[in-house]
């Protein structure tokens, strides 16, 4: 797999895959594993991942129709190269720690009975920022644009935020909003589907 | 000042015994006189009473400052109680070193006892006797007739008393020259040493004639030296005089001695009692074939030579007994050769082990034994284990490169030493040691010390130690990643020829390292391995 290629030399180091009875140790170990999903989840251009490590490549709609070739069978958590891998509760232990510190979103979807985490290679304010960016440099200010053309559309093409899943590019959104910067239109269902930006 | 001589001492303050000798009781804070003049720096130490000798070893430098006293040179002993500020003393005549020399052969007392025979003939009966030793006027008791009980009366027979000399009979062919004076056959085993030994080299027996033979030689030994502290103001002769005292004393600054003393005068009289005895060839049962005492009783017939009985039966008959007498005494022959070869196989086993034993450990044999029932009480007890704990860490776990990295845990010193220094002498129980371990800096034994490794393991260990293994496991993780402890001991054993790191010690050091966050573990089925941690820091 040529994206654990790309992972840096400490992947292939024993001791990561062990957790670290010095607490000290341990924190700076967690914060490795965080840099490395992150580093990961970006190189593989992926949003989302399931608490057992593998990516999902597709959006979080189709995901209910159960498409497997959607995740990723390879775990990043799983490293065959030098037979080591994490156990459960270790892996529990770093994803709060990704949680708190905003590196990593709970989504409300399971897939087979494991969470599946946002991974945030840019936090939140910082998304919406570039979100805003956008919105400024396309001339789009003031227009109503749907969460598809967003994620999807052609216009969006080569910004990083292009491909994200509309639930997290409505969370990005929504702190635009906090700001007074943009509204949200929502559809009969209460899902939010446009954006317009002032 | 003759009386003193040298004494070998370990760093840790305990006598090197020599063989055959064991130590009986020990007082501590003893101070030193010699006539009546204290001994400079010889006025606190510990003072041993062995079979041969009155050891004193003094706690400020016990190398330097120990002395030794040979029990054969004292005479007699006197016991003065504590008296208001005066402590407790024991007054030791010593024997007239210069009657010694001069009238030592002529008095029939104690010198060579089997040298010199005489005989005499009994004015009563005529017969001839023999007595040990030089018959003179002054021999008392006076020898009995064997033949019809009368004593000897001196003016009666003293024309008939002849003396002969066995020794001079014996090895005036072997030895011309030398002179016979200067033959110093051991008593007990008749090993012909050295002249200036005083000792025998095998058995270590005193020797008969080592006062005299040190008195003739007069050498004064360099490593005793023995200051007075003359507190009056005396003119020179005096000093003199006070130098050729016969008497030295020891007083007791603590406790009252009366325990010692009676031990010392009870191993004084021992002594007397086993120079009068014959002391070679003790229960033999017979020499050179010739049976001495008691006799063989039955003895079994070669041939019946009795031929009381007539015609072909009869001598059938006998013929028979004969041949079952001879075998009798055949088989009791063979089983008598199967024991003498048994006996002989044992002793070859004997001496194997040994050898070995004397291989592995030549230069580290007990020298001391340490006896709860000597100790008066529980305190001086422990110091001398701790004295011996010392020597014994010291000695078993220095290695040759680095002799000053000890490091061993309590629980397994407790193991090693009680299995190899207490054997038969009761083993001593874990708080004992540790309360011992505690005492080292009390006694002045400064390079080891008790640590706590994390906070719960004891540990006895140098100065540097903790350091030194630390910085070798860490080196050892770089040069090879993911070792598992196995790995680590072998690898610092293998490094290190004397020294054994323990895997206790290792498994602790490393604990240590984790918690610092220099080493990182990974943690597998197969077990725990070791990292460097280079990452995070």
């Amino acid at each position: 797999m040529s994206a654990f290629d790309e992972l840096p030399k400490v992947y292939y180091f024993p001791p990561l895959y062990t957790r670290q009875v010095n607490s000290l140790i341990r924190r700076q170990q967690i914060d490795t594993w965080i840099d490395l999903i992150l580093q990961y989840a970006k190189s593989m251009n992926c949003w989302m991942m399931t608490s057992e490590g593998n990516l999902i490549q597709t959006k979080i709609d189709e995901l209910t129709g159960s498409d497997s070739n959607a995740i990723e069978k390879k775990s990043l958590f799983v490293n065959e190269t030098i037979q080591r891998s994490i156990p459960h509760t270790f892996v529990e232990e770093i994803w709060t720690h990704m949680v708190e510190n905003g590196k990593a979103i709970r989504t409300e979807h399971d897939i087979e009975s494991n969470s599946v985490y946002y991974i945030m290679w840019k936090g939140v304010d910082l998304w919406s920022s570039v979100i805003l960016q956008w919105f400024e440099t396309a001339v789009k200010l003031n227009q109503v644009v749907t969460l598809y053309e967003l994620s999807q559309g052609d216009e969006t093409i080569g910004w990083d935020f292009h491909g994200m899943p509309e639930p997290l590019l409505a969370k990005c959104i929504k702190s635009l909003c906090d700001r007074q910067r943009a509204t949200i239109m929502k559809d009969e269902y209460g899902k939010p589907v446009g954006v317009k930006v002032i | 000042m003759e009386c003193w001589h040298y004494v070998e001492v370990t760093k840790s303050g305990q006598p090197i015994l020599r063989e055959n000798e064991k130590d009986i009781l020990i007082e501590d804070k003893i101070g030193l006189y010699h006539g009546k003049n204290r001994i400079k720096n010889r006025q606190s130490g510990r003072l041993f009473l062995t079979t041969q000798r009155l050891i004193y070893v003094d706690d400020v430098n016990p190398v330097k400052y120990s002395v030794c006293l040979e029990l054969d040179d004292i005479d007699h002993l006197e016991y003065s109680s504590r008296f208001l500020k005066r402590s407790a003393k024991v007054i030791l005549f010593l024997l007239d070193m210069g009657n010694l020399k001069s009238g030592g052969q002529s008095t029939s007392k104690a010198e060579g006892p089997i040298n010199e025979v005489s005989t005499w003939v009994c004015p009563i009966c005529m017969f001839t006797n023999e007595t040990e030793g030089v018959l003179t006027e002054n021999t008392f008791p006076s020898p009995i007739c064997e033949n019809c009980g009368v004593p000897l009366v001196y003016e009666m027979t003293m024309n008939t008393i002849n003396i002969i000399d066995n020794k001079l009979g014996n090895s005036d062919s072997n030895l011309e020259g030398s002179g016979e004076k200067n033959l110093n056959a051991c008593p007990a085993c008749t090993f012909i040493n050295h002249a200036l030994i005083k000792n025998c080299e095998i058995c270590g027996a005193r020797l008969p004639n080592a006062k005299i033979r040190s008195h003739n030689v007069n050498h004064e030994d360099s490593r005793v030296l023995i200051e007075l502290d003359c507190k009056l103001l005396r003119d020179k002769s005096n000093k003199n005089s006070n130098l050729e005292a016969d008497f030295v004393q020891f007083s007791f600054r603590k406790g009252d001695g009366l325990l010692f003393s009676q031990a010392l005068e009870k191993s004084l009289e021992d002594i007397k009692n086993l120079r009068q005895k014959n002391s070679f060839n003790e229960g033999i049962v017979s020499i050179n074939g010739i049976s001495i005492g008691i006799k063989e009783t039955v003895e079994l017939p070669y041939l019946e030579k009795r031929l009381n009985k007539f015609g072909i039966t009869s001598l059938e008959n006998s013929r028979e007994t004969q041949l079952a007498n001879n075998d009798i005494l055949l088989s009791n022959a063979l089983t008598d050769l199967n024991q003498l070869m048994s006996l002989a196989n044992d002793i070859e086993k004997v001496f194997k082990t040994h050898m070995k034993n004397e291989t592995d450990n030549l230069q580290n044999k007990p020298s001391f034994l340490i006896d709860r029932e000597k100790f008066y009480n529980k305190s001086m007890f422990l110091n001398e284990i701790a004295r011996e704990i010392f020597q014994f860490v010291i000695t078993e776990f220095k290695s040759e490169k680095n002799d000053d990295i000890i490091m061993v845990t309590l629980v397994d010193l407790y193991a090693l030493y009680n299995k190899t220094m207490r054997i038969g002498m009761g083993y001593i129980s874990p708080s004992e040691m540790r309360e011992a371990c505690g005492r080292f800096e009390v006694l002045g034994l400064t390079s080891l010390k008790l640590k706590k490794l994390n906070g719960r393991v004891l540990c006895l260990s140098s100065e540097n130690s903790f350091d030194y293994i630390n910085n070798q496991i860490i080196k050892l993780l770089e040069d090879e990643p993911g070792c598992d402890i196995l790995q680590i001991t072998q690898t610092m054993n293998k490094h290190s020829t004397g020294t054994s790191w323990t895997i206790g010690i290792i498994t602790e050091v490393l604990e240590n390292c984790i918690n610092k966050g220099e080493i990182v573990i990974d943690e597998q089925l197969s077990g725990l391995t070791y990292y460097k941690n280079d990452i995070w820091i």
